[in-house]
């Protein structure tokens, strides 16, 4: 057993209304590469704040070796002096500076620095952890993943014993991420402890010794990599016990294969999102769901289909008629809608009337110089704040002032307004009342007997079990799996997510 | 609240900016008094270094820092004074712009000293600021001659000046009211861009000159940029608001010009027969034509043509003959009953 | 009951900027008694005209009011503000002069219809719109970084177009601006109400207000339901260059020349404070175009007021910025909840004094 080089004790801290860690233990060996693992919202990105100086603990103790007393880390200068190093997913280092410059920048004490010999030294560390970049390269023409060893290289020669890596790895390729793993091996043997923050499952796996789960601020446990499969895994961050997993009545099944007409016909879809190209077919009737944990591309996926994410390549059929969907308006206007995920970041318009707000994608189909006539927009708005059972003042109220659940049902009755043909459902249960979801529920598969295709994303697996006939699998930006039928079982699912069972992936 | 705070900076800038651009505008009207002084140039204290440099040099060269390139008739007519007489004269000439920018100006004095021109010549935005340029000249060996406005510096810094005395010119309109014997005078003044020279001497006389004789002051604002529109429309609130005068005292051509306007609209009469005394300022080819129609009663001079001037300085100081430092430049003023045809023909501007 | 309108009322939207402006025009009265009176008189060459306060304030009001209302399109949907207008309208002012004098500084006759002139000064107008608009939607640029450009150098293009020349065209030029002879009502009165009229159309016939509203609110929602965010920022600066345009057409025709340097000097500030008086967010979003108008005319007003009163010159400044802090100030929302919480107190302590006599 190595020697530990950080722990943290019952770290607690809270923001306004948020418990964000409770109790949380941490601790780090040299020479381990750790993984911390959770879903959004787990608490991964608050731990390590506190860690190097951006929050402040309301609790807890931070005990480093060569310290005898606990630290006091109060910026992320005393996390740089006590060894702690961060590397974030965004380059935070000067791309129009040389390579040399970079790693020296800010560090020497001396007034005049001598830029040969700085030259000369840094060109013996890029060589010593073979990073494929020169001295006085200038920064910006490296690529990307160069660009991150070259900050990882700064951190290492700055002496840190402990170097955080948050999220490297989301916008290298496959080579890449290869020589960056071949250079956190080295340190590892260097006997740099290394924190190793990222969704990509594979990875976790590939490299890792330990790994610290959390989930909603809590401390799921601490676990060697071989004493964790990948379905314990998921199952760890999502909080489902394996044993505990039922079989859910599933409603949706009576819908299979009812009716098989194609609705929506894609292939080799891919957008700027970054998710690989994938395919999907949807018929008419038929209420689909992407599963995955969040990052997974489950969300890139109908983002592309809508046109909300730029599209690289592939194409898509409507009805078999081929579209080219340059921008949500054409997707709409073939009769396709899309409640977002984000339903404040770009779902709602906040200022705007509830009335507003439900007409908004209906009257921009309609056209520039058509408005609806107040009436009319009233009575649009009277109709589905009734049907959906709308707990607002009036239509006049703004929509920022309702609960979330009513936000949802506005939106919701903004793409009902546009009667789609395929009505694409991101995440319309997060954050709303237990309620609300069930009539949310109800009302996909009411849409969906009434002959309107749907597909309806959630975090909660029940949720699409209930709803869905057919589940496409992510994991990693990739399609892992389709399951439909007797398949559509909790721990079938997991074991998806978590690879190892079909691995029929597209590309 | 940063995106609070970066705006306050752009607001604060943009405002900055406005205001420079009007106390540009406002000098050129300033610089527009200027004129060139009738008499000879007398003498003073030249740099004999100067000369012998120019003498080896051959043709002499004259930096010019003028303020805009173009921002008025008056402007324009003194650049191009500039650059007649100094070609007639034999001169080479550079001429720099300021644009607004003080700091520009002072930079591209001191850039011309580098150049080791033979005399500066400065029109400056701003009379404050120039010691460091008029001490590097003066190490130089190079002549400083001030124009358009009085800079504030020590005698010992520059060596001639061809600057209006804005305040006489004003004192030139009171002393002409007085001979007019109105029963009792109650003056509008429409004064230039707050806190130019010209707007402060021309207002100061006629503030003075109200005092001492007793007129009474019925208005006295000053107009953002000398515009005829902000005058015109003042004087129409002020007739509407039943405000009674006699005289307008408008501190340049266009505001009285704007002034008649709102008086033509209202039916009121202005004028050599009119009920209303038309003062104004600058005396540009058209508003003599003003004066000779009767519109204004008086135009006060302003005379934009420094170059002839200037050469003749330089002239005097290359003979060795000694110039008198502190020459304000004679002025005119037209009057409505004495102005001829051939004044307003002889007029280039 | 009266009570619940009366505080229904209060809180309305516009109820500040209104209840200001009527303030200014009872401070007025009290000033000049002859304020509100409206006389006909007849100009020098004895055509009827109308004379008073009220018709001096809409008439010099004209483009202020015209560029609040596209400065309200523009700060909704682009978050923020064009400081360049004043420096346009000396561009478009300088086309319309350069179309009807040519080369001359004393032309007697026009060189081209006053129609031509205005669709060129509109087209300007336009030209310089798109170029703000290109910059703010296209490369992201903030609107004041962007306008920063045309407000440096508008001025100096102003020029340009007209040749270096300061022409002054004939008086016939002059009805837009002033009378139109035989008819007492000044045309900038007229063009005001035909602008406003067809700005009500447009907002209530087309759905430029809920679009703009949408893009500025939220252009991530506003994309996802079918709208082009920056197509719609180009467009309301677009709208804004027109605006720019008839207001350069009403300046140049006032006094029938343009200085470029001093034309309209820092209008741009008392636009932008026109729609903020109006109880606009200059953050963008929701916008009330109403309101904009009425902060217009009431900073129309409180100019007029300083010169009737003949303030001090050196306080005229000081004395607009108290006035102006004062309205801002009463209209941000802490104040407006002190207000209001004062109210239901007051009320309170007083049903519970009649409660106990």
């Amino acid at each position: 057993m190595q020697e530990k080089v950080l722990s943290m004790k019952q770290i607690n801290i809270s923001f306004p209304g948020v418990k964000a860690l409770q109790n949380v233990d941490f601790s780090l060996c040299e020479g381990e590469i750790h993984a911390l693992m959770g879903e959004n919202g787990a608490g991964k990105s608050t731990l390590i704040k506190v860690l190097t100086g951006v929050y402040k603990a309301d609790s807890g103790e931070i005990t480093m070796k060569g310290f005898e007393k606990p630290l006091h880390i109060k910026s992320p200068q005393d996390a740089q002096k006590a060894g702690i190093s961060t590397v974030y997913q965004e380059i935070t280092l000067c791309p129009n500076l040389t390579v040399a410059e970079n790693l020296f920048i800010g560090r020497s004490e001396e007034f005049v620095v001598n830029w040969k010999t700085n030259n000369k030294r840094a060109d013996e560390i890029l060589k010593g952890l073979s990073i494929p970049a020169k001295a006085t390269q200038q920064l910006s023409n490296c690529s990307i993943a160069a660009q991150q060893m070259v900050a990882i290289a700064r951190a290492v020669d700055m002496e840190c014993k402990v170097l955080i890596l948050d999220e490297p790895t989301s916008s290298l390729d496959k080579q890449e991420v290869e020589k960056l793993f071949t250079l956190m091996r080295k340190l590892k043997a260097r006997g740099v402890g290394i924190v190793f923050v990222t969704h990509f499952l594979d990875q976790v796996y590939e490299l890792c010794d330990k790994i610290t789960v959390l989930r909603g601020g809590e401390l799921v446990g601490e676990y060697p990599i071989k004493d964790l499969s990948r379905v314990e895994l998921v199952a760890k961050m999502m909080g489902k016990e394996l044993d505990d997993l039922e079989e859910i009545e599933q409603e949706a099944q009576a819908l299979v294969g009812k009716n098989k007409e194609v609705v929506l016909e894609v292939k080799g879809l891919a957008s700027t999102s970054g998710i690989k190209p994938f395919d999907f077919t949807i018929h008419k009737g038929e209420v689909t769901g992407f599963a995955g944990l969040l990052g997974s591309g489950r969300s890139e996926c109908v983002r592309a289909i809508f046109g909300a994410d730029k599209v690289v390549k592939g194409n898509v059929r409507v009805k078999g008629e081929p579209v080219h969907v340059a921008a949500p308006i054409k997707a709409m206007k073939k009769g396709i809608g899309y409640l977002s995920e984000d339903r404040k970041g770009d779902g709602i318009v906040g200022d705007l009337s509830v009335r507003d707000n439900m007409i908004l994608a209906l009257q921009v189909m309609k056209g520039f110089f058509k408005p609806f006539t107040k009436t009319q927009a009233q009575a649009f708005a009277e109709e589905y704040i009734k049907l959906l059972g709308i707990k607002t003042a009036s239509a006049d109220t703004p929509i920022s002032s309702l609960s979330g659940g009513n936000q949802q049902k506005v939106i919701l009755a903004r793409w009902l307004l546009t009667h789609p043909d395929y009505l694409i459902l991101d995440e319309p249960t997060r954050g709303i009342d237990i309620g609300t979801k069930v009539e949310i529920q109800k009302l996909v598969l009411k849409l969906a007997a009434e002959g309107m295709s749907i597909t309806f994303i959630s975090s909660e697996i029940e949720e699409m079990l209930r709803t869905c006939s057919k589940l496409i699998i992510m994991r990693d930006l990739y399609v892992v799996g389709e399951l439909n039928g007797e398949d559509l079982t909790q721990t079938k699912i997991m074991h998806t997510i978590a690879g190892g069972v079909s691995q029929n992936a597209n590309q | 609240m940063k995106k609070m705070i970066s705006l306050l900076l752009v607001c604060v800038m943009a405002f900055s900016f406005t205001a420079c651009g009007n106390s540009a505008e406002t000098e050129e009207a300033d610089t527009a008094e200027v004129a060139v002084t009738e008499e000879t140039t007398e003498e003073a204290e030249t740099e004999e270094a100067t000369a012998e440099e120019v003498a080896t040099d051959g043709t002499i060269t004259v930096g010019v820092v003028q303020t805009n390139a173009n921002e008025s008739d008056w402007r324009t007519a003194n650049t191009k004074s500039f650059n007649e007489a100094f070609a007639e004269a034999g001169f080479e000439i550079k001429m720099v712009f300021g644009e607004g920018d003080h700091a520009k100006q002072i930079s591209q004095a001191q850039q011309l000293i580098q150049e080791e021109v033979d005399y500066l010549v400065v029109l400056g935005l701003q009379s404050a600021g120039w010691e460091d340029v008029a001490k590097a000249a003066k190490e130089a060996g190079i002549p400083f001659i001030m124009a358009d406005r009085k800079l504030e510096l020590s005698e010992d810094l520059y060596t001639a000046m061809v600057c209006s005395d804005f305040e006489a010119e004003g004192v030139k309109a009171v002393d002409w009211l007085k001979t007019q014997e109105l029963d009792a005078a109650k003056i509008v003044v429409l004064g230039g861009d707050t806190g130019s020279s010209a707007q402060l001497g021309r207002s100061k006389a006629i503030e003075d000159g109200a005092a001492a004789n007793g007129w009474e002051i019925v208005f006295n604002q000053n107009m953002k940029g000398w515009d005829e529109t902000l005058a015109k429309q003042a004087v129409a609130d002020l007739i509407a608001s039943g405000t009674e005068f006699n005289v307008i005292y408008a501190e340049n051509d266009n505001m009285a010009r704007g002034a008649c306007d709102a008086m033509d609209a209202a039916g009121i009469t202005y004028g050599k027969d009119g009920d209303v005394t038309v003062i104004a300022f600058d005396a540009n080819k058209w508003a003599l034509e003003y004066v000779l129609e009767g519109k204004f009663n008086l135009d006060v001079e302003c005379n934009p043509l420094h170059g002839p001037r200037i050469v003749e300085l330089i002239n005097s100081l290359e003979a060795g003959e000694v110039v008198e430092q502190n020459a304000y430049v004679d002025e005119e003023m037209f009057d409505c009953d004495t102005i001829t045809q051939e004044i307003v023909d002889a007029r280039s501007y | 009951m009266p009570t619940n309108k009366l505080k229904s009322i209060s809180k309305h939207r516009l109820f500040v900027p209104i209840a200001f402006l009527v303030f200014l025009f009872f401070v007025n009265m009290i000033i000049n008694p002859g304020f509100l009176k409206i006389s006909m008189g007849s100009d020098s060459n004895g055509n009827p005209v109308l004379i008073g306060n009220i018709v001096n304030i809409l008439t010099n009001a004209t483009e202020l009011v015209i560029l609040a209302i596209g400065m309200t399109l523009v700060t909704s949907s682009s978050k923020g503000q064009d400081i360049s207008v004043g420096a346009t309208v000396a561009i478009v002012g300088g086309v319309i002069m350069r179309v009807l004098c040519g080369m001359e500084t004393q032309p007697t006759t026009l060189h081209a219809p006053v129609v031509v002139a205005l669709v060129l000064g509109c087209l300007a107008g336009i030209a310089c719109g798109m170029f703000n608009g290109l910059l703010v939607a296209k490369f992201k640029i903030q609107p004041m970084v962007a306008t920063l450009i045309l407000f440096t150098a508008g001025r100096s293009i102003g020029s340009m177009a007209m040749g270096g020349l300061k022409p002054k065209a004939v008086s016939s030029f002059g009805y837009y601006g002033n009378f139109i002879p035989g008819f007492p009502i000044p045309t900038p009165i007229l063009i005001t109400i035909v602008v406003i009229i067809i700005t009500a159309i447009v907002l209530k016939k087309t759905n430029l207000a809920l679009y703009t509203k949408s893009v500025g609110i939220n252009d991530k929602a506003a994309y996802l339901n079918g709208l082009n965010p920056n197509l719609i920022k180009f467009i309301t600066f677009m709208i804004l260059g027109l605006c720019v345009g008839i207001a350069g057409f009403v300046q140049a025709s006032r006094v029938q020349t343009v200085n470029p340097y001093t034309i309209v000097p820092s209008i741009e500030m008392d636009v932008i404070l026109a729609v903020a008086l109006g109880g606009n967010s200059l953050g963008g979003g929701k916008f009330n175009m109403t309101g904009s108008i009425i902060g217009a005319y009431t900073i129309q007003t409180l100019t007029s007021m300083l010169t009737t009163l003949n303030v001090n010159t050196n306080a005229v400044p000081v004395f607009k910025a108290v006035i102006i802090l004062v309205l801002v100030i009463i209209q941000t929302p802490i104040v407006k909840s002190f207000f209001h919480e004062h109210i239901q107190t007051a009320k309170l302590l007083k049903t519970q004094r009649k409660e106990r006599a």
